[in-house]
């Protein structure tokens, strides 16, 4: 996934999360989700599935429970608190929402995983350079930046910074460190307008460097999406996903529009796993030829 | 054919009433590399800059500069310019678009781009680095793309502004070879401006020497260096040189090391005195015992079973290249990490058992790389006060007092952020010096210093551990080793690998020893070599 | 006119509408959505259209991408107190110094730039499009923060609490499709904790930070920024 083109990838993720906000019917989040826990199986360590998984159940867990607490719509009552019903609608809505926050997370985490700073700005540097100009040397300097800082934290440490234990002296000592900061970085500022003028800014028009190629698999990968994307779409719009939770659990009928577009949502879901495992079995083959 | 001639160039920048450049005039040839050189304040970043139509500063201007096969007025990219600092001229997050920065401005179309950008990754060999972020960068590998990068514009001229004085010598020689390739290869014109010329002193084809902004030789090399003897620039000459300077200019100077060591054997007249052994014991006021330092968990050792003893009145050397991990020892006897085993002692007691702050109050004092990370106020004054004791009246009369000592009464009203580096170090030390430190731990001072600053610097030591105070450098700097230590100890990979007193400690090395030594073996420095010829230091 | 400004206005023109179709026929339930995200990133252009078709001195450019890595950056040196980030009270500062339209560029950028870091979402054209509001705004009161410290920690203050309720906002729609009192009123009940300290952290950042880096910042503005004649680009 991460070697497809910036405008393949960009658009995918984008698609893939605007549906899933935006098609409320059970089968198809629960597809999205699915898809989503594969692709970020691929593209996170276990410890840092461990994070994620420690956030997201409890986060889970409180969702669901939120909305039977205090949306009180739906048909068929569980039990009764305060003269308030707790009814069995509004518990699975809770956890359809719940289902949907999660499937929204783990495709926003692969999102940043595989559209990184530089390709976003390669996107939309070319549209807008001046904007990218600032948002590329914005990120040169974050790195740079915290390197500094950790140099006045020392250095102010020796000279009467950060001795006093106290919460406050801390505070105030880190204010004063990052005062300090402040006028580095901008002193700094004025070599960078420099730099950039010495080489050329200004003057030319901007032929941006297209590190990226569109490709064949490009190609292949965008229309393929776009063919499950106009099927869900078509279902959707045409009223055949549309579930309901109150006042009662009712499902559309299984036409086969409907069919389609679950097939369809989940296959696109699933893509990311499908180039993985495309890419695996390609070395194996060229492993075993070798 | 010359490609930059310059007539009668004068400037003035506009709040001062003394000329920054004054009749200024040199023509230099297409192809060649020219050394720049003269003390800080003489004038050498503004001639560069002046030679640059964008970077050129504003002021009064008298006097013409031409170009001869650039166009008219030259475009950006025909005149690459590389500065001192590492940080300042790259600009982008990634070593790619740094490289493609140039290209995409030369009105090249989107293949020609791309073309030039690999081409450029190629020859510097940077192909490696491509898609790494800028800022985890070495030092050295960041003004090596900052050439890179001017290079990528395709510039007949270069002028570059001190680009190794941040370096380790390593990097800087790596620098310079790469700069001569491309001289070589292109017929690029060079303009180095450097403080530390010895590695290029003798293969320049010319020399101009700047002198309160006046141009007092332009010459070659050998030449130039009968003028240069009388000035205080003498001393970043390549050792031969100094010794030829040490005997009166007797002829032609020695154009190399060999020619170098005729003239001296010639000279000789006795060996080297016997070193006689320290008889005073001096007290131990600072140790570290079995000391082990790690930055992340499952990493090798930066520090690996380190002891060390720093004694009072004395001024140790910790020779190492980088990453050997000279700042990180500086940081574990600050108490500024803290240690994954081994103890570190101030006045016999354990760091961790000072209170949080008192270490630094009459104990311990440590002079970063960047001493301007010390600063933190808008004037230098506000900044002494703030680390003086007791109130604020005996705090300025306390700073005011140190300033004029040290001779920077004149920069107390100054923003730290318009100070020199010279200027920076002293106001550092001198804000150190505030807390009556009885220990003082300087991390790489002679970056970036002229032979000038290296010289006070050694003078300021020497005055410190006159007085009782304990110092310790860490430096690559082998000459300032060689002449300024008591003591000398080389770290390698967190190891202290030798420590002993300067004459027997360089005595066992066979790379890391000062240029005097390679004329005779135990040698330190010139005044060392003058005296086995009966010959004074001057 | 250009193709280029054609193609741009045509996008504006068409955007909104289709956005509102969109909302209304097709994905019938979650029009709330819908025209929030659409307002969100539409909020963004004139902005972006205005920094991409105007001159301006590189130098100011850069002076914004610098304020932008502070902002973002300079949470590293707060991280033991939780919640205390400096990051609206540098988009204020930014914004008093540098005008409203350099204001809104740093606090939306810098909402972009510090998802980089700590992920990306749909939250994101919100969290851009409350940052650079604050910062505009700002900027347009610049006059009356500036003078009065009192009324600078009130805005500092009011900005926090807003900012809080514009994410709860987005965190409600997103969650249940459309937009509830009763859930809206709820999670902006849970999270009151985080709104207070967010709040009370703007404060004291802009107390304690606006004199000393006022002064740097004017400082630079007269010596560099807003004096150049601008260059092309």
């Amino acid at each position: 996934m991460e070697t497809l083109h910036p405008i393949v990838s960009f658009s995918y993720y984008i698609a893939a999360i605007a549906l899933t906000v935006l098609i409320r019917n059970p089968a198809v989040t629960l597809g999205a989700l699915a898809g989503g826990l594969c692709h970020w199986a691929f593209l996170t360590t276990a410890k840092e599935k461990r994070a994620d998984v420690g956030f997201w159940l409890p986060l889970a867990l409180l969702v669901t429970l939120f909305n039977p607490v205090f949306s009180h719509n739906g048909k068929t009552p569980l039990f009764f608190l305060n003269g308030n019903a707790f009814t069995f609608e509004a518990t699975v809505f809770g956890a359809y929402s719940a289902v949907l926050v999660i499937a929204v997370l783990v495709w926003s985490k692969a999102y940043s995983r595989v559209v990184t700073s530089d390709k976003f700005l390669y996107l939309f540097g070319g549209a807008l350079p001046k904007s990218a100009l600032i948002l590329s040397v914005a990120l040169r300097y974050i790195p740079m930046l915290r390197k500094d800082a950790a140099r006045l934290k020392d250095a102010g440490k020796t000279v009467g910074l950060y001795s006093k234990g106290s919460l406050t002296d801390n505070f105030l000592s880190s204010c004063r460190v990052y005062y300090a900061l402040i006028g580095r970085t901008l002193e700094n500022a004025v070599g960078t307008a420099e730099s950039m003028r010495a080489r050329g800014w200004g003057r030319a028009k901007r032929v941006p460097y297209s590190y990226y190629r569109f490709k064949k698999r490009d190609a292949l990968v965008a229309a393929f999406s776009a063919v499950l994307l106009a099927v869900t779409l078509a279902a959707s719009v045409s009223g055949a996903l549309s579930f309901s939770f109150y006042p009662g659990l009712t499902a559309p009928p299984l036409s086969p529009l409907a069919a389609a577009a679950y097939g369809a949502f989940a296959l696109y879901s699933l893509v990311p796993l499908i180039l993985q495992t495309e890419v695996r079995l390609r070395w194996r083959s060229l492993q075993s030829k070798l | 054919m010359a490609i930059v001639t310059v007539k009668a160039l004068s400037f003035s920048y506009p709040t001062a009433n003394t000329d920054a450049l004054t009749d200024v005039s040199f023509a230099l040839d297409e192809g060649s590399l020219n050394l720049l050189v003269g003390a800080t304040g003489s004038g050498k970043s503004t001639l560069l800059r002046l030679l640059k139509p964008e970077l050129a500063p504003y002021g009064k201007r008298r006097g013409e500069i031409n170009y001869a096969g650039l166009s008219d007025p030259p475009a950006p990219g025909e005149i690459g310019f590389v500065g001192q600092d590492p940080n300042t001229g790259i600009v982008t997050d990634r070593v790619y678009a740094e490289l493609a920065f140039a290209p995409e401005l030369m009105g090249l179309s989107k293949n020609e781009v791309r073309l030039r950008v690999g081409e450029t990754a190629s020859y510097f060999g940077l192909g490696d680095l491509f898609e790494r972020d800028t800022e985890s960068l070495s030092g050295g590998e960041k003004q090596l793309l900052t050439l890179a990068a001017a290079a990528a514009a395709d510039p007949k001229f270069m002028l570059l502004d001190e680009p190794t004085a941040m370096l380790d010598p390593i990097a800087a020689d790596r620098f310079f070879e790469t700069l001569e390739r491309i001289r070589r290869d292109f017929g690029v014109t060079v303009l180095l401006a450097e403080h530390r010329f010895a590695p290029v002193y003798a293969r320049a084809d010319r020399v101009l020497a700047l002198d309160g902004g006046r141009l007092i030789a332009t010459a070659d090399p050998i030449a130039a260096a009968k003028t240069l003897k009388g000035t205080v620039l003498a001393g970043a000459l390549p050792v031969e040189a100094r010794l030829w300077k040490g005997f009166g200019c007797p002829g032609d100077c020695p154009k190399d090391l060999a020619a170098g060591k005729k003239l001296f054997d010639e000279r000789r007249v006795r060996d080297l005195p016997e070193e006689s052994p320290e008889t005073e014991e001096k007290e131990t006021v600072l140790s570290a015992k079995d000391l082990t330092f790690c930055y992340q968990k499952n990493a090798p050792p930066a520090i690996d079973d380190l002891t060390l003893d720093v004694k009072a009145g004395e001024h140790l050397c910790v020779l190492g290249e980088n990453g050997a991990g000279k700042t990180t020892l500086l940081l574990l006897l600050a108490g500024l990490r803290p240690p994954l085993s081994g103890k570190v002692r101030f006045r016999g007691r354990a760091l961790k058992d000072y209170r949080r702050g008192s270490l630094y109050v009459n104990g311990v004092a440590l002079l970063p790389q960047d001493p301007g990370a010390l600063f933190l106020k808008s004037t230098v004054l506000e900044d002494l006060v703030d680390a003086a004791p007791g109130k604020r009246d005996e705090a300025e009369k306390a700073a005011r007092e140190l300033a004029e000592e040290y001779g920077i009464a004149k920069l107390l009203g100054a923003n730290p952020l318009d100070l020199s580096g010279g200027e920076k170090q002293l106001c550092g030390l001198v804000k150190l010096l505030l807390r009556a430190p009885e220990v003082l731990l300087l991390d790489e001072p002679t970056k970036g210093l002229d032979p000038a600053g290296k010289r006070l610097l050694r003078e300021t030591v020497a005055r410190l551990t006159a007085e009782g105070k304990a110092v310790v450098t860490v430096t690559h700097d082998v000459e300032f080793a060689a002449g300024a230590a008591q003591r000398c100890a080389f770290l390698f990979r967190g190891q202290l690998l030798a420590l002993d007193a300067p004459r027997a400690f360089f005595a066992k090395n066979r790379f890391y020893t000062p240029a005097a030594s390679r004329l005779l073996p135990g040698a330190l420095t010139v005044g060392d070599l003058l005296a086995v010829c009966g010959e004074a230091d001057v | 006119m250009k193709p280029g400004t054609a193609l741009k206005w045509l996008i504006f023109l068409l955007a909104i509408p289709a956005a509102a179709v969109l909302g209304l026929t097709v994905l019938r339930d979650v029009k709330w959505v819908v025209w929030t995200v659409a307002a969100a990133v539409l909020s963004a252009v004139p902005f972006v259209l205005t920094l991409e078709k105007r001159r301006h001195p590189l130098t100011k450019l850069i002076l914004i991408a610098a304020m932008i890595a502070l902002a973002v950056g300079g949470r590293v040196l707060f991280y033991a107190l939780p919640g205390f980030k400096p990051v609206t009270a540098m988009v204020i500062l930014a914004a008093l110094y540098f005008g409203p339209e350099a204001g809104y560029l740093t606090g939306s950028f810098a909402a972009l730039i510090s998802n980089f870091y700590f992920g990306q979402g749909p939250w994101t054209p919100f969290q851009m499009a409350a940052w650079g509001l604050i910062g505009f705004a700002a900027g347009l009161l610049a006059k009356y923060l500036k003078k009065n410290l009192v009324l600078l920690a009130l805005y500092g203050a009011v900005v926090g609490v807003l900012y809080s309720l514009v994410l709860n906002f987005e965190h409600t729609v997103a969650t249940i499709g459309t937009f509830s009192r009763d859930e809206y009123v709820a999670v902006t009940v849970a999270s009151l904790g985080f709104t207070a300290v967010y709040a009370v952290s703007n404060v004291i950042f802009l107390l304690v930070l606006c004199k000393p880096v006022g002064k740097i910042l004017e400082r630079v503005t007269v010596k560099y920024g807003l004096n150049e004649p601008p260059e092309a680009g």
